[in-house]
């Protein structure tokens, strides 16, 4: 019945969206899943009515759709986002993946009909709650607007969905399990959070402004970390040695652009609120920063030459031939192109008009991004120095390491410091400290004077880009040998005939 | 079409699974890739079928190289890997619809190439089973079709005929017969060398990433059986054309290492074989001479056919009783068990 249904779409749509929603409604699994779905919801619905009869509580509609809800988002992330990473997973085990690259597939292809089949099956697990709703409406106790929260769930399932098909990119076991680890732990903290809000939400009376603004603000974070776990997927599956990560680079390198763009709209419609300009910088500055953080991981993990494919693209004019080496594999090109992400907001700071306080939170943001370069400067120049054949993420792990325990422990165990007042207190005092290793020695002299200590985050961010900048120096022969290598050769290549490209 | 293997070589950290390597064959013909286990069979196979790229060198199909264009060529050429479909939950037909779709066959055009590999592969009565239902041998078909649903004109198998029972791999045999007819080209490895002396029209045999000699069929049996055509062989870094052109000239630039000459035996009345052992000895053509038990008499004599006869005679004509005489025919196995070490990386 359903391969008749299928055979007759469309020409047009992406064959593996075909396949998926074939595997999806032919498993087993996910036919019980939903039967069972439907079943508690009915029995549900049945116990929720009954006391209403006899009770007539108010608010009986209120527990049964949190029920429906936390029974929806859960069975979503289990089915979406462990079912896409387990299904993914397989076929790169089974080799499955490989042949669908030996097709004329495109590996964007690929990730994109995964991501619809598994979006496509969110539908239908709403689609089935969505009776169950409309008879918690009925029951009392919450607006219909209140039933528009479900709304929120969307792009958090989406990325949990990209999450997953990342993961499952790998094939591997340790991943795998990192990933359900992962998963396990956000679901509960998802949870717990949804029942907060929600509750929240009940107590307000409903929906206003400020939710709506944090809706919007919640998709547009979802689309852009989607957009990046999309390329990062696809970079897994492509061939090596292809620029696989290229898609990458570019995107994080207009990320901070993209954010800006998206955010202007906000600040313009709420800037007589608590939106202040401030706030509207602090958030661009967090992208600058995590946009560089990724593109150094990266770099560490860049092969340090490119393939013959990748330099046979390469154009012949030496500006051509600058850009394409920013954007292609090899750290070389890549550690480059982090250095105008993260000096560009550097470069600003002194000249834009924040609050004192703001601009030191900044400093200590940006500390953070500098502090991660100079650990993969480091450790390149490291792999490259010591013939110990110990790779270049492999460096950064142990330096990671040996940084954290010079670092952060004495300061942990230094009575004479307050880690609240110091470090603002919002955000844990190890993940601050130990991605900021390079102005330890500036803590212990603020211990001795409590009245300097909104200074930290100067001297970070300061000490961070001097060593930044005697490492680069040291790396500059590396990289200028990488850029003197990167030509197209001269070679006489004959191109495909029409026939082998399908005209 | 004409696919060249140009100076292949793959090096994996320390490990060189391919030791620049040159061969190069057409269609209308199958190929077998031969060579111990961990020789770089599976690594030349996955570079030519686009799956992994060469360190160093490339493959040409019609002299479009896979490096380069690999969209371009995966339209031409078919892979059928070692490992067998995995998915689960999906039927047979369901699971070539797929791949028909993903080389961007359309509407009817799809239909006919599903129905024409169905029927080919005799897949007719499995078109609705699910894929985890089928046995070893089916899902060989159903991979064999796969690899063929776009009507590609190189043909790559990695290992067709492992853990396959006697009858389906006298099936596979027929449909790679009927390929070839088709002026397909058929590139196959397998550790079943008898089935591929059956089949193959020339070989490869590689061994430690090198290759050790390649050409025609006739041309490397000839080799360890004595006598002409003159072997065909090749040193990593030389280029075998397994067309069957011009063998002789390869022989001659290249050096052989399997030892040359005409197996014969010769059986005697027992006690009496090591008076024929010692006349054979003293003709300058006799390359050497063994005894098995005493009375059979194993002894490799170089030169042709008249040769040979000659040699024998002089047991004969000393008055030595020779009870029957034989030529030995070397196989493919023999001749990979002679000119490989079983070493590997």
């Amino acid at each position: 019945m359903f391969s008749k249904l299928f055979s007759g779409i469309a020409e047009s749509v992406n064959p593996v969206f075909i396949k998926e929603m074939r595997q999806y409604f032919q498993n087993r699994r996910m036919i019980i899943f939903m039967g069972v779905l439907l079943l508690v919801q009915f029995i549900c619905t049945l116990f929720f009515s009954s006391a209403m009869q006899f009770d007539a509580y108010d608010s009986s509609g209120v527990g049964f759709f949190l029920l429906i809800i936390l029974a929806g988002s859960v069975l979503s992330v289990i089915i979406c986002a462990a079912g896409a990473q387990q299904r993914f997973a397989e076929e790169r085990s089974d080799k499955e993946l490989n042949y669908s690259m030996l097709t004329t597939l495109r590996p964007s292809s690929i990730i994109w009909g995964k991501l619809e089949g598994a979006m496509v099956m969110i539908l239908c697990i709403f689609s089935l709650l969505l009776p169950f709703l409309t008879a918690a409406y009925f029951m009392r106790g919450l607006s219909a607007a209140s039933l528009l929260f479900t709304l929120c769930i969307f792009p958090v399932l989406m990325i949990y969905t990209l999450a997953g098909i990342f993961a499952g990119a790998f094939g591997n076991k340790w991943i795998t399990g990192i990933f359900f680890f992962a998963l396990a732990c956000s679901t509960v903290f998802l949870l717990v959070a949804s029942i907060e809000i929600i509750d929240d939400l009940m107590s307000r009376g409903g929906l206003d402004s400020d939710f709506w603004i944090a809706v919007l603000v919640e998709y547009e974070i979802a689309f852009l970390l989607g957009v990046l776990l999309f390329l990062l997927s696809l970079a897994v599956i492509s061939p090596p040695k292809s620029n696989r990560f290229c898609p990458v680079k570019v995107y994080l390198f207009a990320m901070p652009a993209i954010a800006f763009l998206l955010i202007l709209p906000y600040y313009i419609a709420f800037r007589n609120t608590g939106f202040t300009r401030d706030v509207y910088f602090v958030i661009e500055f967090i992208f600058c920063a995590c946009a560089a953080v990724a593109m150094t991981l990266i770099a560490v993990c860049e092969p340090p030459m490119d393939s013959l494919r990748v330099y046979m693209k390469c154009p012949r004019g030496s500006l051509g031939r600058f850009v394409h080496f920013l954007f292609s594999s090899g750290f070389a090109g890549t550690l480059l192109l982090v250095l105008p992400v993260l000096a560009a907001p550097i470069a600003t700071l002194p000249f834009s008009k924040l609050s004192n306080s703001e601009r030191s939170t900044i400093c200590g943001i940006m500390a953070i991004p500098v502090s991660f370069f100079v650990y993969a400067l480091l450790s390149l120049l490291l792999s490259r120095i010591v013939k110990l054949r110990i790779p270049a993420l492999a460096w950064m792990i142990i330096l990671e390491i040996a940084g954290n325990l010079l670092g952060w422990i004495p300061l942990t165990l230094w009575e004479g410091l307050d880690f609240g007042s110091r470090f603002g207190g919002s955000i844990p005092m190890p993940l601050r400290v130990s991605c900021m290793e390079v102005s330890h020695l500036y803590c212990f002299v603020e211990a001795f004077e409590s009245s300097r200590t909104s200074w930290h985050c100067y001297y970070a961010l300061a000490a961070s880009v001097a060593v930044a900048g005697v490492l680069l120096l040291a790396m500059s022969p590396f990289l200028f040998k990488t850029f003197r290598q990167h030509r197209r050769p001269d070679i006489e290549v004959k191109p495909p005939t029409k026939d082998m490209l399908g005209k | 079409m004409k696919t060249e293997v140009r100076n292949l070589t793959r090096v994996f950290g320390k490990t060189v699974a391919v030791n620049d390597i040159s061969f190069s064959f057409e269609d209308g013909n199958i190929f077998g890739f031969i060579g111990p286990n961990g020789a770089g069979k599976t690594t030349t196979i996955r570079i030519m079928a686009t799956l992994d790229l060469a360190t160093s060198g490339d493959v040409l199909y019609d002299g479009v190289s896979a490096t380069l264009y690999p969209e371009a060529v995966r339209r031409v050429v078919g892979y059928m890997p070692d490992s067998l479909p995995g998915y689960k939950d999906i039927q047979v037909w369901e699971y070539l619809d797929f791949f028909a779709r993903s080389f961007g066959l359309k509407g009817a055009e799809r239909t006919r190439a599903l129905n024409d590999i169905v029927e080919f592969t005799n897949l007719g009565e499995l078109r609705t089973k699910f894929l985890f239902a089928l046995s070893k041998g089916m899902k060989q078909r159903v991979s064999l079709a796969r690899a063929l649903i776009h009507n590609p004109k190189v043909l790559i198998m990695d290992e067709p005929a492992a853990g396959l029972d006697p009858r389906a791999r006298h099936e596979l045999r027929t449909l790679l017969k009927i390929l070839a007819e088709q002026k397909k080209a058929i590139f196959l490895s397998s550790h079943i060398l008898s089935e591929l002396q059956d089949i193959c029209d020339g070989a490869v045999i590689i061994e430690q990433g090198k290759l050790l000699s390649a050409g025609t069929l006739n041309d490397l049996l000839a080799q360890v059986n004595g006598g002409a055509p003159a072997p065909a062989q090749a040193q990593s870094g030389e280029s075998a054309d397994l067309s069957g052109t011009s063998p002789e000239q390869q022989a001659a630039s290249a050096p052989q290492t399997a030892p040359k000459g005409v197996s014969v035996t010769l059986k005697t009345p027992r006690g009496e074989a090591e008076p024929v052992r010692l006349k054979l000895l003293e003709h300058p053509l006799t390359r050497s001479v063994d005894l098995f038990d005493d009375d059979e008499v194993h002894a490799i004599i170089e030169g042709n056919d008249a040769e040979v006869s000659r040699v024998v005679g002089t047991v004969f004509a000393a008055g030595l009783t020779v009870l029957s005489f034989n030529r030995n025919q070397m196989g493919l196995e023999e001749l990979f068990m002679k000119i490989t070490q079983g070493k590997v990386q």
